[in-house]
C-alpha cells in the first residue's frame, strides 16, 4: 500500500462504482484498489462530496432543474414542503410562493410523443426571453416538471411569466403548449 | 489521554509522511501509538467510503469505518495479521464482514469501543474540505440542462441508472456518458478550474 498511485482508475470507473454501474468483477477491482490507494480514494471521496453538495443545494430549492415525479417521491419523503402548479397546454394560474415553502414545482402538461429535443421558452412581462436548451424529458411523459429556483421567486414582486414548449424538429419549431403564470409576492 | 494520538493526528493534517502503510501497520504491530494515528487517518477514510457506497447512511459508514480500523489494530497487536503488505485486502475483507454482519443485525462494537475509546471516529473521518454550497449551486446553474438534471436525480433522488434513463427517455449507456461529463465539469468548476 502506497501514497503513490502508479495506475490511477479513470473518473469514470469511480463514478460506476458509486452508482453501482461496474460488473461485479469490476467493482470488486475498485475496491480492492480504493482500499491501497489513497489517491484514488481522495477523489472518489471528493466526487462523494459533490455529491453531498448537490443533495444540499436541491433541498434548499437553490437550482432550477428538470425533475421527474421519483425526484418528487425523494423530497417528500424528506419532509420538503412542496408548492406545486400544474397546467394544461394554454392554461393559466395565479401562483405565489411562501416562506414555509422549501419548493416550488410546476408541472408542464403537453404531449411529447415525436419529440426528440425540447426547449423551454421563458418571457416575463417587459422583460427578456430566456430558453432551457435541450432539457430531458421521456417522450412517454405527459409533463415536463421544473423545480424552481427559490431564491429568485421570493424576491419577486407581481410579475406576468409566459412560457412555452417548444419542440426541435428539422422543419423547425413546433408549439407543444403555451402557459402563463400571474405570481403574487406573499407578504411573510 | 489515550486518545491524544488522535488529536496529533488532526493537528497534524496538513503532514504527508513518507512512511507506506505497510511500514505504519508493522509499528502499530509495535504498539507504536503515532503510527496508529497515522495509519487510523489514512484508513478510516477509505472505510468510511466503503460504508457509505454499500450502506448509503454516514452515520452507518462512520461507525463501520470506526470499527474496521479498530479490529485491524487489535489482529495487529495480536500478530492475526502477520503480513502487513495484505494489510489492504485484510480492511477490505473486514468492511465486508462487517457489513454482512450490519445487514444481519448484529453488532459488535462496544466491546471494542471500551478498549480503544469512543472519540476517534467522527472529526478524523470528516478529511474531505467544506464545500461552498453558493458555487455549487452556481456551477449546477452552469451545467446543460441535460446534464444537470441527470446529477440532481443521480444523487438527490438516489435512482439507479437505468431508472434514470426510464424517467428521461434515456438509454442507460447515454445516462453514464452525461453523469461522467456533468462531473467531469462540475468538478472543474466547483475546484476553480473553470
Amino acid at each position: 500500500m502506497s501514497q503513490d498511485c502508479p495506475r490511477p482508475l479513470e473518473l469514470a470507473m469511480l463514478v460506476d462504482y458509486w452508482f453501482e454501474d461496474a460488473a461485479p468483477p469490476e467493482q470488486e477491482r475498485v475496491e480492492e484498489h480504493l482500499m491501497e490507494c489513497e489517491g484514488c480514494s481522495a477523489r472518489l471521496r471528493a466526487i462523494v462530496a459533490l455529491g453531498e453538495g448537490v443533495r444540499r443545494a436541491v433541498g434548499d430549492g437553490a437550482v432550477q432543474v428538470v425533475v421527474t415525479p421519483a425526484f418528487v417521491e425523494t423530497a417528500v419523503r424528506e419532509g420538503l414542503r412542496t408548492r406545486e402548479y400544474r397546467l394544461p397546454p394554454g392554461g393559466r394560474v395565479a401562483c405565489t410562493v411562501t416562506p414555509e415553502d422549501d419548493l416550488l414545482l410546476t408541472r408542464l402538461e403537453a404531449d411529447f410523443k415525436g419529440v426528440s429535443r425540447l426547449d423551454v421558452v421563458s418571457n416575463w412581462e417587459g422583460g427578456l426571453e430566456q430558453r432551457l436548451e435541450d432539457v430531458p424529458v421521456s417522450p412517454d411523459a405527459r409533463e415536463l416538471i421544473m423545480a424552481q429556483a427559490m431564491p429568485a421567486l421570493r424576491a419577486l414582486g407581481h410579475a406576468v411569466l409566459r412560457v412555452r414548449l417548444v419542440a426541435q424538429e428539422e422543419r423547425g419549431e413546433r408549439l407543444l403548449g403555451e402557459y402563463t403564470f400571474t405570481h403574487s409576492p406573499t407578504r411573510g | 489521554m489515550r486518545l491524544a494520538y488522535a488529536v496529533r493526528a488532526l493537528a497534524d493534517a496538513d503532514h504527508v509522511p513518507e512512511a507506506s502503510d505497510s511500514a505504519l501497520a508493522n509499528r502499530v504491530a509495535r504498539g507504536d501509538r503515532e503510527a496508529e494515528a497515522e495509519l487510523y487517518r489514512r484508513l478510516a477514510p477509505r472505510a468510511r467510503l466503503y460504508g457509505l457506497r454499500h450502506l448509503r447512511d454516514p452515520a452507518a459508514a462512520d461507525d463501520l469505518a470506526q470499527d474496521v480500523v479498530l479490529m485491524t489494530f487489535e489482529s495487529l497487536r495480536s500478530g492475526k495479521l502477520r503480513e502487513p503488505e495484505h494489510l489492504g485486502s485484510f480492511v477490505l475483507g473486514t468492511c465486508r464482514r462487517v457489513v454482512a454482519g450490519l445487514r444481519r443485525g448484529v453488532a459488535r462494537r462496544q466491546g471494542l469501543l471500551e478498549r480503544f475509546g469512543s472519540g476517534l471516529a467522527p472529526a478524523v473521518l470528516g478529511d474531505a474540505a467544506p464545500l461552498d454550497l453558493d458555487r455549487v449551486t452556481r456551477c449546477l446553474e452552469g451545467l446543460p440542462e441535460r446534464e444537470r438534471s441527470v446529477v440532481v436525480l443521480s444523487f438527490y433522488a438516489e435512482r439507479r441508472t437505468d431508472e434514470i434513463g426510464a424517467e428521461l427517455g434515456l438509454s442507460s449507456a447515454n445516462v453514464r456518458v452525461v453523469r461522467h461529463r456533468a462531473l467531469a465539469r462540475l468538478r472543474a468548476c466547483v475546484e476553480g478550474a473553470s
